[in-house]
C-alpha cells in the first residue's frame, strides 16, 4: 500500500491559515449568539448562498465522498442512481416540498430543534422527547461513520497514529460547535462546501487525464469486467462489472437498490439535522436560490466522488495489476483517501492539492460532526433535558415546557452545550469501536431509521390542517421499533455486525431459510419494512378519524 | 455512450444532469418569486 507522502510542513501551514479562518467565524458566529434563537436556527435569517453551500457541506460530507466513493470503487457506477436519488429527494423534493413547508410551519410555531418541530405540530411533548431519543440512539452511529471519514484520509495522507487523528479532529470539532452556535456553523459550512466544490472538480479532471480521457477512462474500467473480472464472491453475489448494475434480483442487487439507493435517497429527506436549515431560510425565495447552487453542487461534488472511486481500479490495475479493493487491503474506506494520495503524490503541486483536498474533507467532515452534534446536542439539552427538569421540580406541565418560558430556553442553551459535550465522547468511542469498511452503510443505518421512524409523520403534518397526534405517535413508535426488530435480528450484515441477534439466538441468522416468495430477506434492508409499516399506521389513524361520527 | 454500455449507468448520468439543470432553471426562474403562502401566513 501507498507510504503516506505529504509534507508536514506545507500541510501544517495550510492548515493553520485554514485554522485561522475558521477561528474567525467562530468568534464571528460566538459574538452574534446573543440569544437562544440564535444558537438554534440562526434567527431565521441567512444569506441562500450561505444556506446552499452549507447545506451542501451538511448534507455531502466524507460520508458521501469517502464511504459511497469507496463503495462504488468496489460495487461500480450503479451508486450513480444515489446521485439521482440524491437530488430529486435529498434537494429538490426536500426543499420545495418539505423546506418550504417546515421553513413556515418552523417560524409559525417559533420550534428550534426537529422534534420541537413535530412536538408543537402535534402539541406533543411525547413526540418531542420520543423523536429526540431516536436521535440520540441513530445519530452517533451516522457522526462516528463521518469522523472515520476525516480521519481515514488524515491517515492516509499523513501517516499519522489513527487514534490520534481521531481525537484530534473530535476535539476542533468540538470546540466550535460549543462555542460558535449554529452561525458559526452555517458560516464554517459555506466556507467548507466552496473548498470542496472546487478540490472535487480538480479532482474529477486529474483523473480522467491521468486515464487518458473521458472514453479512454471508462472503456478501460468497462473492459475490466473480462480481464481481470470481478472477484469470485462479488460475481457470485451479482456483480458484472464497474460499469453496470448489479444482475436484477441477486444479493447485491437487493442491498444496492434497498440499503444503498432506497435507504439514503429516501431517507434524506427525513434527517432532523437538515430540517433545522429549513427553518433558517429568512423566506421560500431563498430556498428557491439554494436550489439553484444546490443542484451544481450536489451534480459535482457527489458525482466526482461516485465517479471517480470506480476509475480508481483502472489506475491500480495499470500501475499495480491490483483492484482498487485488493489495493487498499479490503477497507473500502480507505479507496478514496489513497487514490487521491497516489495520483497527486510525488510532487509539490500534486501534494499542495493533496493537503488542499485533505482540507476539504476535514471540512466536510467538520461541518457534517458540527452539525449532528448541534442537533444531538440540542435533543438531549433542549428537548429532553427541558421536560426532565420541569417534571422533577414539579413547577410546569409538559404543555407549559412544550411552549416554553424564556427562563428556561436560556438554561437549556447551556444544557445543550453540555449535551454537545456528552455525545462527542459518545461518538468517539463509537467512532473507536467501529470495523472497516462502515461508513456508507452506517450512513444507511442512520438514514433509513430517522426515515421509518419519521418521515410518514413528517409528511402529514406538513400538508394536514388537522395534524393527527396519536396516529403520529404510534407511526413514529411502529417505525421505529419496526426498524430496530429487522435491523438488530434479520438483516444479515447489520445484525452480524451488531452482534445482538447472535448474543441471544446464538451464532447464526433468525430467519436462516425463509426466501420466500423468492426474496433473500437477509438482504433487505429495515428501511424497506419499516417505512411502509410506519406509514400504514400514519393512514390507519387518518382514515380512522375521518370517518363520519368520529370527533 | 462515452465508454459505459450498460444503458442503467449511462441513463443514470443523463437523469442526474438532467435534475441538476431543473434545479438551476427552476432557482433562476423563481429567483425574485416570493411565495404567495408567505403572505397568508402573515
Amino acid at each position: 500500500m501507498v507510504e503516506a507522502g505529504v509534507d508536514m510542513t506545507m500541510f501544517a501551514a495550510v492548515a493553520v491559515f485554514y485554522l485561522a479562518l475558521t477561528a474567525l467565524l467562530a468568534y464571528y458566529g460566538y459574538r452574534k449568539t446573543l440569544a437562544n434563537e440564535d444558537f438554534m436556527v440562526a434567527g431565521r435569517r441567512i444569506n441562500p448562498v450561505v444556506l446552499a453551500l452549507s447545506y451542501g457541506a451538511t448534507f455531502l460530507s466524507t460520508a458521501a465522498i469517502v464511504g459511497f466513493g469507496g463503495v462504488s470503487g468496489n460495487l461500480g457506477m450503479g451508486t450513480i442512481w444515489l446521485l439521482a436519488l440524491n437530488i430529486l429527494f435529498g434537494l429538490i423534493v426536500a426543499f420545495l416540498v418539505f423546506g418550504k413547508r417546515t421553513r413556515r410551519m418552523g417560524k409559525r410555531l417559533n420550534a428550534l430543534t426537529f422534534p420541537d418541530f413535530l412536538g408543537r405540530s402535534f402539541n406533543s411533548p411525547f413526540i418531542q422527547m420520543f423523536a429526540a431519543v431516536v436521535i440520540l440512539i441513530g445519530m452517533p452511529l451516522y457522526c462516528a461513520a463521518v469522523l472515520l471519514g476525516g480521519v481515514n484520509f488524515i491517515v492516509a495522507s499523513l501517516g499519522i497514529d489513527r487514534d490520534f487523528a481521531l481525537l484530534t479532529l473530535a476535539i476542533i470539532v468540538t470546540l466550535y460547535v460549543a462555542y460558535g452556535g449554529i452561525i458559526a456553523v452555517m458560516y464554517n459550512d459555506a466556507l467548507q462546501g466552496g473548498i470542496m466544490f472546487l478540490g472535487m472538480i480538480l479532482l474529477l479532471v486529474v483523473t480522467y487525464y491521468t486515464l487518458g480521457g473521458v472514453v479512454e477512462a471508462n472503456s478501460a474500467l468497462t473492459a475490466m469486467a473480462d480481464d481481470p473480472g470481478v472477484s469470485a464472491g462479488l460475481a457470485d453475489a451479482g456483480m458484472r462489472g464497474w460499469t453496470t448494475f448489479p444482475e436484477f434480483g441477486s444479493a447485491l442487487w437487493w442491498t444496492f437498490v434497498t440499503t444503498f439507493l432506497l435507504g439514503v435517497g429516501i431517507g434524506a429527506m427525513a434527517q432532523p439535522q437538515l430540517a433545522v436549515r429549513y427553518m433558517t431560510a429568512e423566506s421560500g425565495r431563498s430556498l428557491n436560490r439554494a436550489l439553484m447552487v444546490g443542484g451544481i453542487f450536489i451534480l459535482v461534488v457527489v458525482g466526482t466522488a461516485y465517479t471517480v472511486g470506480p476509475l480508481s481500479n483502472v489506475y491500480f490495475y495499470n500501475e499495480y495489476g491490483q483492484t482498487a479493493i485488493q489495493y487498499v487491503g479490503g477497507d473500502t474506506d480507505m479507496i478514496i483517501p489513497v487514490f487521491v494520495n497516489e495520483i497527486f503524490g510525488g510532487h509539490t503541486l500534486g501534494e499542495l492539492f493533496i493537503v488542499l483536498f485533505l482540507l476539504t474533507l476535514l471540512a466536510a467532515a467538520m461541518s457534517t460532526i458540527s452539525s449532528l452534534l448541534h442537533t444531538m446536542g440540542a435533543s438531549a439539552g433542549y428537548d429532553i433535558w427541558r421536560h426532565i427538569r420541569a417534571n422533577r421540580s414539579g413547577m410546569h406541565s409538559p404543555a407549559e415546557v412544550l411552549y416554553g418560558k424564556d427562563r428556561e430556553l436560556v438554561t437549556s442553551m447551556r444544557a445543550s452545550r453540555i449535551g454537545t459535550m456528552v455525545m462527542i465522547v459518545i461518538t468517539v468511542a463509537v467512532a473507536y469501536s467501529m470495523p472497516g469498511s462502515i461508513i456508507a452503510r452506517a450512513t444507511a443505518v442512520f438514514m433509513g431509521l430517522t426515515a421509518s421512524a419519521f418521515l410518514p409523520a413528517y409528511t402529514h403534518v406538513i400538508f394536514s390542517k388537522s395534524p393527527n397526534a396519536q396516529g403520529a405517535k404510534w407511526s413514529i413508535v411502529v417505525g421505529t421499533v419496526a426498524w430496530m426488530l429487522w435491523g438488530l435480528f434479520v438483516h444479515g450484515t447489520n445484525a452480524n455486525q451488531i452482534g445482538l441477534r447472535d448474543a441471544l439466538f446464538g451464532d447464526g441468522k433468525l430467519l436462516p431459510a425463509v426466501t420466500w416468495p423468492g426474496l433473500p430477506w437477509m438482504n433487505i434492508d429495515p428501511l424497506v419494512i419499516a417505512l411502509p409499516l410506519s406509514a400504514a399506521v400514519m393512514a390507519a389513524f387518518i382514515i380512522r378519524d375521518r370517518r363520519p361520527g368520529r370527533p | 455512450m462515452l465508454g459505459i454500455e450498460d444503458p442503467w449507468i449511462w441513463s443514470a448520468y443523463l437523469f442526474s444532469f438532467g435534475l441538476a439543470l431543473f434545479c438551476v432553471v427552476y432557482g433562476w426562474l423563481r429567483f425574485n418569486e416570493e411565495e404567495e403562502e408567505d403572505e397568508l401566513d402573515g
